[in-house]
């Protein structure tokens, strides 16, 4: 989380709440990705030990609502990459993730979350 | 004991409050070291912002991760009144209706800055991304609550707690990123210390090694929780303690207003006697079913073999105008009342139903589930029971502690240096909380109040050097080491639970949500017995110097025996029903709640004596500038 899972904004400098619109549906999807617990059960179930889906959520929970907008690139990358160095494997799409997930976050974040990647690092 | 209320009106004290106070430069700030206890959302938002001003800032909590805290359990919202609806709402408002809600047993300087700062902590959390329900245009939609005509409580699904927790938690894991904190976890505070009659620091217990260690700093600041757990069954985490608000208490700190508890109608009962935490069932679902039970006592038929003119629909039946919806203690009490009269239902005859089969009848299954489908799935899960077709099981239980650390206006304790945030302080709520006010007081004192008030103290007070190699640490620690020790002395007998079951049965009984002379008296008397008890018998399997839930407990539950004689002891003392408590000499001739202001309208700050000695009871008188008194009617 430290390694980017927020939006840099010290307590007393933010806008009204709604300066900045968000449409009903992707506050509910933001909202899908924000609902995991931090639980580790996809870690644990990963033949590989990957917390993609974990990573993923968090990503994209921040990256479909506008007040995550500034950082989106740095935050994808420097999420992932604290994710490898903490040894975390790598994902190879077996899907036992969303199947462990009790807050049953889909793995089409993960997908979303290579886009990211790979966006951030094409415009760089 | 002075409560620092800032002179001149209403809405302009915490105004001048914030000008007035001392500054510390931003450079000199990294000299200071503050020790924040607990990251629920008080003490993360705290942590967070205390870092970001530039202080040194350490903070300790039990959980593997400060994101586990009980705060996240919280399902329905936070108020804030940012009138976004257009229906009237304002500061004004909202400082009134709590003012209200809270029977007139708060300060009104403290709930009028609670209001005023509301709005900036919804910005704040949407600033940090926390997906708050919206309209399809894209903003931001309320819902309403209990006590208010309004609609102000924003909401992220059925987990605002959690949301607004990983908000704060997000912000706190920047600042540990930027290395602006130290982390803590899995270090439970076991006391105070105290030098020169200051809060300097504290000492901790490792919960997976046992090691015992001390921690000095310039301020300590307490956002531990409630204390809703003494009475063994309630909603809250298992593990939420009294144990670092009781050690200050024991340490000089005034423990306020003990006795004010707040008791939910809808929880999903006990089956058997090993259940020891109950769910909580959102208010909401009592808009459509209706409360009952058999007419008859220890009618054992199912629930669909009992005539409709062989049940007795008691809300309905005492409180016409109101009904199902009569206010959270009317509904707690008369439940409780019929099951102590034989006629509540399910094995263990604690419990009344709620029945949704009418408004299936009249609304369809369609919009029963469109409105309460996730609360009647979780409902199935945890009991395995249909609702749709059987009446779910409801009995209520304690949810939320009013009482707490007394704080000045400053959120600061009689002793100096220890400040107190969140539900562990006793500030804003007076007898009686309203739903979604909790969210919003823990990341009011966190966000926008102690890390001003915090600054003023540490820029304003003379602090000597208290370095660990102060005698008061190594005092300290040698006082928790004696405890630890004669907790665990014997090598048989009974374990802490049982002790915290007995416990929570006596406080359920005698000091809940009704209360009389003669049960108070009897309840501290058994007390007494029960924690003699304890330190003859109690039984701790395993070692103290690896990870060991049982002394864990059993220290929590050396605390909670000490507090609850003092709950009785100040729930004896006040002769009056107020909030969500009836105390039974004190009623109209409907019988009715009734308050007393002649003699009552006070806080009640208790003082630590000694071992052995009664607690000293100092008053502080609440004055009403603006609001007047007004009586509570629900008929
Ligand atoms: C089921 C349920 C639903 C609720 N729903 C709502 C709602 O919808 N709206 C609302 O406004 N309120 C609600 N509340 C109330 C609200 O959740 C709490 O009052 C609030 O979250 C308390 O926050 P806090 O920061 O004061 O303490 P907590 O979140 O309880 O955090 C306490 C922290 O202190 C730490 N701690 C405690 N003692 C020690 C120690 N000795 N050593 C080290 N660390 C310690 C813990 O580890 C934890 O981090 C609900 C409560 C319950 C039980
Ligand atoms: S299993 Fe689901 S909820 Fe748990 S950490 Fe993984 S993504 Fe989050």
């Amino acid at each position: 989380m430290s390694a980017g899972g927020f939006t840099s904004v010290n307590t007393g400098t933010a806008v009204d709440g709604n300066v900045l619109l968000v449409g009903e549906a992707r506050a509910e999807s933001a909202m899908d990705a924000a609902a995991c617990i931090g639980c580790g059960a996809c870690v644990a179930a990963c033949k590989n030990a990957s917390a993609m889906l974990f990573v993923s959520a968090k990503v994209m929970h921040l990256a479909q609502l506008p007040q995550g907008e500034p950082e989106r690139k740095t935050r994808a990358v420097n999420m992932v990459a604290q994710m490898d160095k903490e040894g975390f494997g790598s994902c190879s799409n077996t899907g036992a993730c969303e199947a462990a997930c009790p807050k049953e976050i889909s793995v089409k974040h993960i997908a979303k979350l290579s886009r990211e990647i790979l966006k951030s690092k094409a415009c760089s | 004991m002075d409560s620092r209320i800032p002179a001149g009106d209403l809405q302009g004290k915490w105004t001048r409050c914030k000008f007035e106070n001392k500054l510390v430069a931003p450079a000199n700030r990294k000299k200071f070291t503050v020790i924040v206890v607990g990251s629920g959302l008080a003490g993360a938002s705290a942590a967070a912002t205390l870092a970001e001003q530039g202080y040194k800032v350490k903070v300790f909590t039990y959980h593997d991760s400060p994101r586990r805290a009980h705060s996240i359990a919280a399902q329905g919202g936070i108020n804030a009144a940012k009138n976004y609806q257009n229906d009237g709402d304002s500061v004004y408002r909202l400082f009134y209706d709590t003012i209200k809600g809270g029977d007139f047993r708060a300060r009104e300087a403290n709930v009028y800055r609670l209001a005023e700062v509301s709005a900036s902590i919804i910005d704040q959390c949407v600033a940090q991304g926390v997906p708050f329900a919206r309209e399809y245009g894209g903003t931001l939609t309320n819902r309403s609550f209990g006590g208010a005509q309004v609609s102000r409580t924003f909401y992220a699904r059925g987990q605002t707690g959690q949301q607004l927790l990983l908000g704060a938690y997000s912000a706190l894991m920047r600042q540990y990123g930027l290395k602006h904190l130290e982390l803590h976890a899995r270090e439970e505070m076991l006391d105070l210390v105290v030098v020169d009659g200051k809060a300097r620091g504290i000492v901790t217990r490792n919960l997976k090694t046992g090691a015992l260690q001390t921690h000095t700093a310039d301020a300590v600041v307490l956002a531990t929780g409630g204390y809703g757990n003494i009475f063994y069954l309630s909603t809250n985490a298992k593990k939420s303690n009294a144990t670092a608000a009781w050690r200050a208490y024991k340490r000089g700190a005034l423990m306020a207003n003990p006795c004010f508890t707040q008791i939910h109608p809808t929880c999903i009962p006990v089956t058997g006697d090993h259940q020891s935490k109950l769910t909580l069932m959102s208010e909401s679902l009592r808009n459509d079913g209706r409360v009952w039970v058999p007419k008859a006592k220890g009618d054992k038929r199912p629930p669909s073999q009992i005539p409709v003119d062989e049940r007795d629909y008691y809300l309905e039946r005492m409180y016409p105008s109101f009904g199902n919806l009569a206010p959270r203690d009317i509904a707690s009490r008369a439940a409780k009342r019929v099951c102590d009269e034989g006629r509540g239902v399910g094995s263990s005859g604690l419990a009344v139903y709620l029945d949704f089969a009418d408004a299936i009848r009249v609304q369809g299954k369609e919009t029963i589930e469109t409105k309460y489908g996730n609360l009647f799935a979780m409902y199935e899960k945890i009991t395995d029971e249909n609702p749709y077709e059987v009446p779910m099981r409801i009995y209520p239980a304690v949810h939320y502690v009013m009482g707490g650390l007394w704080v000045d206006y400053h959120l600061m304790s009689n002793l100096p240096g220890l400040f107190v945030l969140g539900e562990a302080n006793f500030s804003d709520h007076g007898a009686n909380r309203l739903g979604a006010s909790a969210l919003m007081q823990g990341l009011a004192d966190g966000y926008f109040v102690a890390p001003y008030t915090i600054g003023n103290y540490l820029g304003g007070t003379k602090l000597a050097p208290a370095p660990l190699s102060h005698e008061a640490f190594a005092g300290t620690l040698g006082d928790v080491k004696a405890r630890i020790a004669l907790l665990s002395k014997n090598k048989s007998g009974t374990s802490a639970l049982e002790f915290h079951r007995n416990l929570g049965k006596i406080l359920w009984e005698h000091c809940g949500m009704a209360r009389n002379d003669a049960g108070l008296k009897k309840a501290i008397g058994e007390i007494k017995t029960l924690r003699e008890a304890f330190w003859e018998d109690v039984f701790i399997p395993g070692s103290e110097t690896n990870m060991n839930s049982e002394l864990e407990l059993a220290g929590r539950v050396a605390d909670f025996m000490e507090l609850a004689e003092l709950m009785c002891v100040d729930a004896l003392e006040r002769k009056e029903s107020c909030g969500g408590h009836l105390r039974e000499e004190s009623q109209t001739p409907e019988g009715e709640a009734q308050r007393d202001d002649s003699k009552y309208c006070y806080v009640a700050a208790w003082q630590y004596q000694g071992e052995g000695q009664p607690a000293k009871m100092h008053k502080e008188n609440l004055v009403f500038e603006n609001v007047k008194l007004a009586e509570r009617n629900y008929k």
